[in-house]
Formats: structure tokens, C-alpha cells, sequence
């Protein structure tokens, strides 16, 4: 499969080097929606698939005259993609830590840890039940875990003691977890399959 | 190790449990060797199709977009892009107007900052007229550039190399000067030409209406211009000679005119070269110092050498651009005999 493949992309990526656009839209034609499928896979999300597809071709463009057209074109774009795609993965699971925290207590309890889920539907439910919090409760709850701020910091923010905030957060975090285990009479656990526009 | 590829295989696949996310979550945050493998196998096995998307298509017009943006300030690097865009910007100098208008709009409503700059540039091959925030005009002849600050009508000052025609508007409240690599011209409300090519052993100033004073680039004042009048300074000896001219024939060129009047061979051959970005090799000391008069009005370099050999004893080749071994175009090339 590779070399009449690396023998088309050679001359493509000759031209490209020289900063010829016509070679770099054959390249986009060829690769880009091979790599949104492939990204899709990854981050499940229709908007981050066409980041990723925007910012491996945009950093093949800068990059041209480095590129080498003796080697392969394609494993050269499975490495860029890969490192963009570990960037959005790891930043998508920074945001998610709290409510993945949330759904793993969640499912440990339930010994639910290897069934089927639909993660994405699960987060979309965290999501949902965090905003019906009481609004104290929500400012409290957003602060520490969206902003980050400290127990002392948020107790001195709003005027109230810390021991408040911590009641507050935890009163928050039962919550949340309550709903969800109630939801799960509505098959939350049932294999959902991902719908990918 | 295959435990782990199931894991991923099953992630991908859509239908996967909270371990199977964590252990993927783990993988790229420990960039484990077994995901990488995997998800490159995966890729080799993505399918190729031909990108008919309109999401792709509309990816590809932003990175466009993006690209071009980048492109901007290596406007004047070799790349097949800027061969692309000066062979259009010759015979269409309407979107460069419309680049200028647009440009000086920003300036005059941009914020003021002491450290920006706005630049013009007129293609090889093409004629570019700009507008100062200021309101005074002028001409970019072929290959030449104007820069002026932001905050211009504080302190209207341009720099210029290459060929430029002013139109200055004459302001009571501050003078108006050009910097040149060469010289600075001090100005007070005038037409006049300035020619400071950054390959050429001399630099002229050429006074069409009113009155110029030429400093060195110490700001001492070494001479003045009255109308019909021309300035020539030697890069190399720094010497400025003044000589009396019809100044129309040095100032037509921003009409679209080329005005020779009694003018030798090697001069013609110059301003030609000049404006259709081509090499010139005249053949014989007399051909280089024949005198001719003619008017050139727009022609292309075919047909004014072809009017030259029918009115001269002229013959002439033209050696069409041809593609060397890296890719780029040698420039035209034309060689003239006397017959």
C-alpha cells in the first residue's frame, strides 16, 4: 500500500515545499477527510475533528520546507495528527476531570465500571444536574471545580466560613450523584450508540 | 498488550465502558507505545475518500484565508504564489486601488501607535496608485514600495525605494519628507518624481510643480529643485548633479506613458527593463548611444520593440522566461543590434 502511495505524495510535497498552493490543496483533498474520520474516532466531537483537520494542515503549510519528500507523506501526517489529537484529548479531559470523577464514584458503586456507556451522554447529564443546584450552591460548586479557587478563597470571596463552602460542596457533589443514580432506572447504562452528524 | 488494543479498538468503535475511556485517557496521557501503534494501524486502515464535504471544503477555504494572511509580509519573497499574483497585478491594478483604499481607510481609523507602519507595494510589471491620510496622491512605478507611519498626519514623513510620483498636499502647519536610502527630500506642497531602485548606481529627483529641498541623510540641505528641473545623485561618488529637463518626460510613466524625447539608447533600455521587469542587452557603443524620441502608451514590450525596429535600424530578439532546473523562471531577456 505505501509505495505507490509515497510515490504520488513525492511530488505533491516537492511543490509544496516551494510554496506552491496548488500542491497543498492535492494534499488536503487526499488526506483531510481521512483524517476528520480519524479524529472524529478520537474526540467524538464534529467541532474538534475540524480543529484537528485545520491545524495539522495549517502546520503542514509552516513547516513546509522542512518537509521531506523522500519519506513518507502519510506517516509524517499520522504523527502531526496524533500530537494535535493528544493536545485536545488531554485538554477535553482536564475540563472533564471533576465530572469524570463524579460518574467513576458513580459507577464504581454501581460495580458498573466495564458495561457499556454512553460517556458523552453521561457528561451531558452532570452537566444538567449541576445547573439545577440551588444557586448558592452552584456559585460555591462552579468556583472550586470550573475556576479552581481555593475553599479559602471562595469563603472569603462570598463572606462565608469555610466550613459553609465545604458543606455546601458536598451537599452539591450528593446531589449530583443522586440524580444520576436515579437515572439510571431511564437506562442511562444501556449501550447507547453515539450519533455523529 | 492486547488487552489494551481491544480497550482502544472498542473506544473508537463507539461502544465502550468507563474503563475503556480511562485506559485511552491514560494512554495518551502517559503516550504509551501500544496507542500509538494501534491508532497508526487505525489510520493506515482509515479509508481514503475524495473530499466532497462542505465542512472540508469550507476548512479549506479558511486555512486560505489563513495562509494568505501569513503570506502578507513576504509579499516580496520568491515564491510561485508571488509570480501568481504580480503576472495579476500587472494587468489588474483595480484590486490593488481597492487593497490601498482599504488599507488607508485602517490607517486613518486605526488607533494611533508610534510603532506602526502601513506599506505599499507596486508588483514588477504594474503601476500602483496610492492615497496618504493626508490627501496627498501619487504613483508606485513597477517593483517600488512606500511606507508611512500611522500617525502620518503628525509627522509626514514616507520612505520610499523604487520609483514613486508625488502629488503633495500643502499644509501651513507641517512639512511633508521623503526618505530615501540616499537622500531625504524636504517638500512644501508639490508634484514631483523620486527614483531610488536599491540596484541602480544612481537616484534622481525630478520637480514637476513647486518647490523641493534635497538634504543628506545628515538633514543637511544640499540643494533645491525648481520646476523642470532634475536631481541626480551618485550612489557611488555621493555626488548630486542638477540639470535643467522637460520633466514630463520623466513623470508620464504614472499615466501609462513613456515619454522619450532626444533621450539615448541606455536610457530607453533602463526605464524599459524598469517597467516590464526585463533585461535589456543592447549589442555596439552606437546603438547605446543612438538618440530617439518616442511615446509609448501602455504597449507591451513586443510590440514597442517592434515599433522601435520599424522606425530605427533596430533589430532585436526576445528571449521568452524559461523554467530553470529549480523551478524558477529566468527573467525576459531582450538583445538589440543596430543593423
Amino acid at each position: 500500500m505505501n509505495s505507490p502511495l509515497k510515490h504520488i505524495d513525492h511530488l505533491a510535497v516537492e511543490n509544496l515545499q516551494k510554496g506552491d498552493i496548488k500542491a497543498f490543496d492535492d494534499l488536503f483533498n487526499k488526506y483531510s477527510s481521512r483524517l476528520f474520520s480519524f479524529s472524529l474516532k478520537y474526540l467524538k466531537s464534529n467541532e474538534e475533528a475540524e480543529e484537528v483537520v485545520q491545524e495539522v494542515f495549517l502546520y503542514i503549510w509552516d513547516k513546509r520546507e522542512g518537509l521531506k519528500p523522500d519519506q513518507s507523506f502519510n506517516s509524517y501526517i499520522f504523527t502531526i495528527a496524533y500530537n494535535i489529537i493528544k493536545k485536545y484529548f488531554l485538554k477535553k479531559s482536564r475540563d472533564n476531570a471533576f465530572k469524570d470523577d463524579l460518574i467513576y464514584s458513580l459507577l464504581q458503586q454501581e460495580n458498573k465500571l466495564d458495561q457499556i456507556i454512553d460517556y458523552k451522554f453521561l457528561l451531558e447529564k452532570v452537566e444538567k444536574y449541576i445547573e439545577a443546584l440551588p444557586k448558592r450552591r452552584k456559585e460555591i460548586f462552579v468556583k472550586r471545580k470550573y475556576d479552581g479557587l481555593s475553599v479559602k478563597q471562595i469563603a472569603k470571596e462570598l463572606g462565608i466560613s469555610p466550613n459553609t463552602v465545604e458543606n455546601q460542596l458536598a451537599s452539591a457533589q450528593k446531589q449530583i450523584q443522586e440524580e444520576l443514580q436515579k437515572e439510571k432506572l431511564a437506562g442511562l447504562l444501556f449501550f447507547v450508540l453515539f450519533v455523529s452528524i | 498488550m492486547d488487552a489494551k488494543k481491544d480497550k482502544i479498538d472498542r473506544f473508537t468503535s463507539d461502544k465502550y465502558s468507563f474503563n475503556d475511556y480511562l485506559s485511552v485517557s491514560s494512554g495518551f496521557q502517559q503516550e504509551e507505545k501500544e496507542l500509538i501503534t494501534a491508532m497508526e494501524g487505525d489510520w493506515n486502515e482509515t479509508e481514503f475518500s475524495p473530499a466532497h464535504d462542505v465542512r472540508l471544503n469550507k476548512i479549506l477555504d479558511n486555512l486560505h484565508q489563513q495562509i494568505a494572511a501569513r503570506n502578507q509580509p513576504k509579499r516580496y519573497t520568491i515564491s510561485s504564489i508571488y509570480r501568481l499574483f504580480s503576472k495579476i497585478a500587472a494587468i489588474l491594478i483595480i484590486p490593488a486601488l481597492i487593497t490601498i483604499s482599504i488599507l488607508t481607510y485602517i490607517t486613518v481609523n486605526a488607533p494611533e501607535n508610534e510603532e506602526s507602519w502601513a506599506e505599499i507595494h507596486a508588483p514588477l510589471g504594474s503601476r500602483t496608485k496610492f492615497k496618504l491620510p493626508d490627501g496627498s496622491v501619487g504613483w508606485l512605478n513597477s517593483g517600488s514600495m512606500i511606507k508611512y507611519p500611522i500617525n502620518f498626519r503628525k509627522d509626514r514623513k514616507v520612505e520610499v525605494t523604487g520609483e514613486v510620483w508625488f502629488d503633495v498636499v500643502h499644509l501651513h502647519t507641517s512639512d511633508f519628507r521623503v526618505i530615501t536610502p540616499y537622500f531625504n527630500v524636504k517638500v512644501v506642497g508639490t508634484q514631483f518624481n523620486v527614483i531610488a531602485y536599491e540596484n541602480e548606481t544612481t537616484a534622481e529627483v525630478i520637480l514637476e510643480r513647486g518647490k523641493v529641498l534635497l538634504l543628506d541623510k545628515h538633514d543637511q540641505v544640499k540643494g533645491e529643485l525648481k520646476p523642470d528641473q532634475q536631481m541626480v545623485f551618485n550612489r557611488l561618488t555621493k555626488e548630486m548633479v542638477k540639470s535643467n529637463i522637460d520633466s514630463r518626460n520623466y513623470t508620464s510613466w504614472k499615466d501609462g506613458l513613456l515619454v522619450f524625447k532626444n533621450v539615448p539608447m541606455t536610457e530607453i533600455a533602463r526605464r524599459l527593463e524598469r517597467k516590464y521587469n526585463t533585461e535589456i542587452v543592447l549589442h555596439g557603443d552606437s546603438l547605446k548611444s543612438s538618440v530617439f524620441r518616442a511615446t509609448f502608451l501602455d504597449e507591451n514590450i513586443d510590440e514597442i520593440c517592434k515599433m522601435l525596429s520599424t522606425v530605427a535600424p533596430i533589430r532585436y530578439k526576445i528571449h521568452k522566461r524559461e523554467k530553470q532546473a529549480d523551478s524558477t523562471f529566468t527573467n525576459s531577456k531582450i538583445e538589440m543590434w543596430l543593423k
